[in-house]
């Protein structure tokens, strides 16, 4: 599956994207300038739909959220509120009882805030040690809880966990820790430090992603980390992206609609006007990981935020430096199913089905590997791909079949 | 993969390290500095244990690279722009002996590995050089030193930016276009590879990485680059199978030597590489070990160097020791780290051929899949690569159950043929 590039949304002159949530076939935008705006765009046309909608003047936002269907939640970095909006009229409310988010306004990334929609609930990062915010879209409270495994530390990066009602918070000391909806800590994970030559890193999480189970994290130091997340297993570990020079930004991840996730180098690192910045989609529905596709942006810089839109088969991301616009990909992360069996002597018979998903020579891997009985199944696929699927039967000795598909 | 560091770390007072080889005889790794153009040797087995006393090379400034050039000497050049001298050392002496090149002619990088590539075999070693597509060859054996063009370079602009022994007999030669030159023991070019950066659109693919460390195993050639990505290529057919922005782009050039920055690579051991920054780029903190036989998830363990270390240079041992060289940004105090690594896998040769139809043999394209039990998180492909029409020799983890897909692509008659056998 491809990544093919749809089109660019330049900003006004006088607007910085700061940050951005899907919202079905539409893309809601926020500013980051002291006079910022709230912005829609279509993402099949990426015409802007209705007009802009102020936000408070005189601070800078830095998150966007879905908290309910209809409402979104907006966070800024020097301000100690917080504003819901609905989307669909514009008409935004601000509440006290916030925080300045962890990053402030000198450098932005996505995931400061994330929302629950079936339960109107969202949590954001806070520039005090210890402390979140939490709000809630039903009743319009905001607080600050201080879950006890976030003491003395800032929690940089926020996701709602899969399954909803629960969230991941990423900090500035190399944990990930998970919250329940009144901001307890539940359990946490701390990102390795060794092998060292003597001295630990103090690592910063600046992405999650999670799916089935296994979850992504990133950090400043351009390290990546896969775990099997319910036994708090890392079973693989790499490097995607330069170091942090600025800031709390790093690696900044997406969530995970079907087992994809994107990432990009943010703001904070360094260099792009020389070179290259790399978009990637990894496949992590299987382990180790694969890179479905990346797109290398010369003219684009560092990444700010980046996102599915799952219902419109788009990949989103904002971009700063000397041309912040927001790239848009076309791509599909819904999978497919592709009917198997394995039929012999005018019968079906019980065997092993190996399907090996083939993107080219020297990158094809195995996505998925399973025993079947004596009936044709549907096995999971991704769209526009190429399969190399094996058949087995056991037996003395074993017998083979090979075919290649495409989806 | 498992990697084991030491407790502590060797510095070297008014020293910046700027090369690592490794002398897998005597059991040392061989280093080199260029404040005052000295050479190092500490053993592998007892770490950080210095063997002997520093060598002086007498070089005139600059002293920026080390390989071994037969089973008794290393050969050292250093980059600055006037140096007329190359050199040898004695491994178990430390003597050195400087040697005429006849022009000056530094190395093209003082601070970024492999900078020299010997070949113990012939006893012939190759150094860049700062001029245009022209290296410096030196022979052991008669002691002379020669400057060989490459001439399929382009005539003024194209350099070669680092150079790797392949093989017994040939070298790999990155240049700052993009190219990955093969060349025999007098610089005639054997083959070319044109690396690129095939992937979107906003890098003009016209415009080529910048080849800033190369490495090599199994048909399988890595390179690392100006523009901080790490990419994989089946050097046999050309395709580009993995890439990946691993650190910054360089910032700036050092001094008068151009294209120090970008990532740096070592020589294959086994499939493992180590790759990292090099000294002028930004401090990353992060080396990282990579197999890449892998094509698909090659980085396989992070080691951390500390928070302002850069890492111009790194070595593996066949006997599973390792180093690198640890630059503090500022400091005039620099440092070595030493350890050791278990492979997670245990490489031996095994055969594959293709015949179609039955009893003719054609060339087509081998999957090797490692079966550890049903499940995909259990069956992961070892290679995928092609083969020759005679078949071939491709490596495979010892101790496991394989299953093999051989295929062949003849347009609508794509034939396959699978296997199981334990290696």
């Amino acid at each position: 599956m491809s990544l093919v590039l749809f089109g660019d949304i330049s900003a006004p002159t006088t607007n910085t994207y700061a940050n951005a949530v899907d919202n079905g076939t539409e893309l809601d935008v926020i500013t980051s300038d002291s006079t910022g705006v709230f912005r829609r765009f279509d993402l099949t046309t990426l015409g802007q739909l209705g007009t802009d909608v102020s936000l408070k003047s005189a601070v800078r936002a830095v998150g966007i959220s879905m908290i309910t269907s209809a409402c979104a939640v907006i966070v800024y970095g020097n301000d100690t509120t917080v504003d819901l909006i609905q989307v669909s009229s514009g008409y935004r409310q601000n509440y006290s009882g916030g925080a300045n988010t962890a990053l402030g306004t000198s450098v932005f990334k996505g995931q400061q805030v994330a929302g629950d929609p079936s339960t109107s609930i969202a949590f954001a990062s806070s520039s005090t040690n210890g402390e979140i915010v939490k709000i809630n879209g039903s009743t319009f409270a905001v607080s600050k809880p201080t879950p006890a495994a976030l003491s003395g530390a800032k929690a940089l990066t926020v996701i709602v966990k899969e399954g909803g009602n629960a969230w991941l918070l990423g900090t500035n000391n190399g944990k990930v820790i998970e919250i329940n909806s009144s901001g307890t800590s539940i359990s946490t994970i701390t990102l390795p430090t060794t092998p060292n030559t003597g001295s630990s890193p103090t690592l910063l999480v600046t992405g999650l992603s999670m799916y089935n189970d296994t979850l992504i994290v990133t950090t400043g130091n351009g390290g990546m980390y896969i775990y099997t997340y319910s036994t708090a297993t890392l079973v693989n570990q790499t490097v995607v992206s330069p170091t942090k020079t600025a800031g709390n930004a790093g690696t900044v991840l997406c969530a995970s609609p079907s087992g994809f996730t994107a990432y990009a180098p943010s703001n904070g690192t360094t260099n792009f006007t020389q070179a290259a910045n790399t978009t990637t989609v990894l496949n992590f529905n299987h382990l180790p990981p694969t890179i479905e596709d990346s797109y290398t942006s010369q003219t684009v810089s560092a990444a700010i935020s980046i996102g599915f839109a799952p219902q419109a088969n788009k990949l989103w991301m904002i971009t700063t430096s000397f041309a912040p616009i927001i790239r848009i990909w076309h791509f599909n992360p819904h999978p497919t199913t592709v009917n198997s069996a394995i039929y012999s002597s005018n019968s079906y018979q019980a065997g092993r089905i190996i399907r090996i998903k083939d993107p080219h020579l020297g990158g094809a891997f195995v996505e998925s590997d399973q025993t079947i009985s004596a009936a044709a199944i549907d096995i999971a696929a991704v769209q526009d791909a190429e399969y190399i699927e094996v058949a087995i039967v056991s037996g003395s000795p074993d017998k083979f079949s090979i075919r290649r598909f495409n989806t | 993969m498992s990697i084991m560091t030491y407790g502590s770390t060797v510095s070297k007072t008014v020293s910046i390290l700027r090369d690592v080889c490794i002398d897998e005889a005597n059991g040392n790794a061989v280093v080199v500095e260029s404040q005052s153009n000295r050479i190092f040797r500490y053993s592998l087995t007892t770490p950080y244990a210095q063997v002997g006393s520093d060598t002086s090379t007498g070089v005139s400034g600059g002293l920026s690279a080390v390989t071994l050039i037969n089973s008794a000497s290393a050969y050292f050049a250093s980059s600055t722009s006037s140096a007329t001298s190359v050199g040898l050392m004695e491994l178990t002496s430390g003597y050195a002996q400087l040697y005429n090149v006849g022009t000056a002619r530094g190395t093209r990088a003082l601070g970024r590995a492999q900078q020299a590539a010997g070949d113990p075999s012939s006893g012939i070693a190759f150094s860049t050089t700062n001029t245009a597509r022209t290296l410096v060859k030196m022979t052991a054996s008669t002691f002379t030193a020669s400057q060989p063009t490459i001439l399929n370079m382009q005539t003024t602009s194209e350099f070669a930016n680092c150079i790797l022994l392949k093989e017994a007999g040939r070298w790999l030669v990155g240049s700052n276009l993009g190219k990955v030159y093969e060349i025999d023991s007098s610089a005639n070019v054997i083959e070319v590879t044109c690396c690129n950066y095939a992937v979107g659109d906003g890098i003009d693919p016209f415009i080529a990485p910048t080849i800033t460390g190369i490495s090599y195993s199994n048909n399988i050639l890595a390179v690392t680059t100006f523009e901080g990505f790490f990419q994989l290529y089946n050097y046999k057919t050309k395709d580009l199978l993995y890439s990946q922005k691993f650190g910054d782009s360089a910032t700036s050039t050092d001094g008068t030597v151009s294209n120090n920055g970008g990532l740096s690579l070592c020589a294959a051991v086994s499939g493992f590489v180590m790759l990292g920054h090099n000294y002028t780029t930004g401090n990353s903190g992060i080396v990282a070990m990579a197999d890449i036989t892998r094509t698909d998830w090659p980085i396989r363990e992070i080691l951390y160097t500390g928070s302002t270390s850069t890492t111009p240079s790194y070595a593996l041992s066949s006997t599973g020791a390792g180093i690198f060289l640890r630059t503090t940004v500022g400091s005039a105090t620099q440092s070595l780290a030493m350890f050791s690594f278990i492979p997670d896998r245990d490489v031996i040769g095994g055969f594959s051929s293709m015949q179609y139809p039955t009893g003719t043999a054609v060339a087509g394209r081998v999957i090797r899949i490692i079966d550890d039990g049903v499940g995909s998180d259990n069956t992961q492909v070892l290679l995928d690569t092609t083969i020759d029409s005679g078949g071939q020799t491709l490596p495979v983890t010892r101790h496991k159950n394989i299953i093999e897909i051989v295929l062949t692509d003849t347009g609508t008659n794509q034939a396959g043929h699978v296997s199981e056998y334990s290696s």
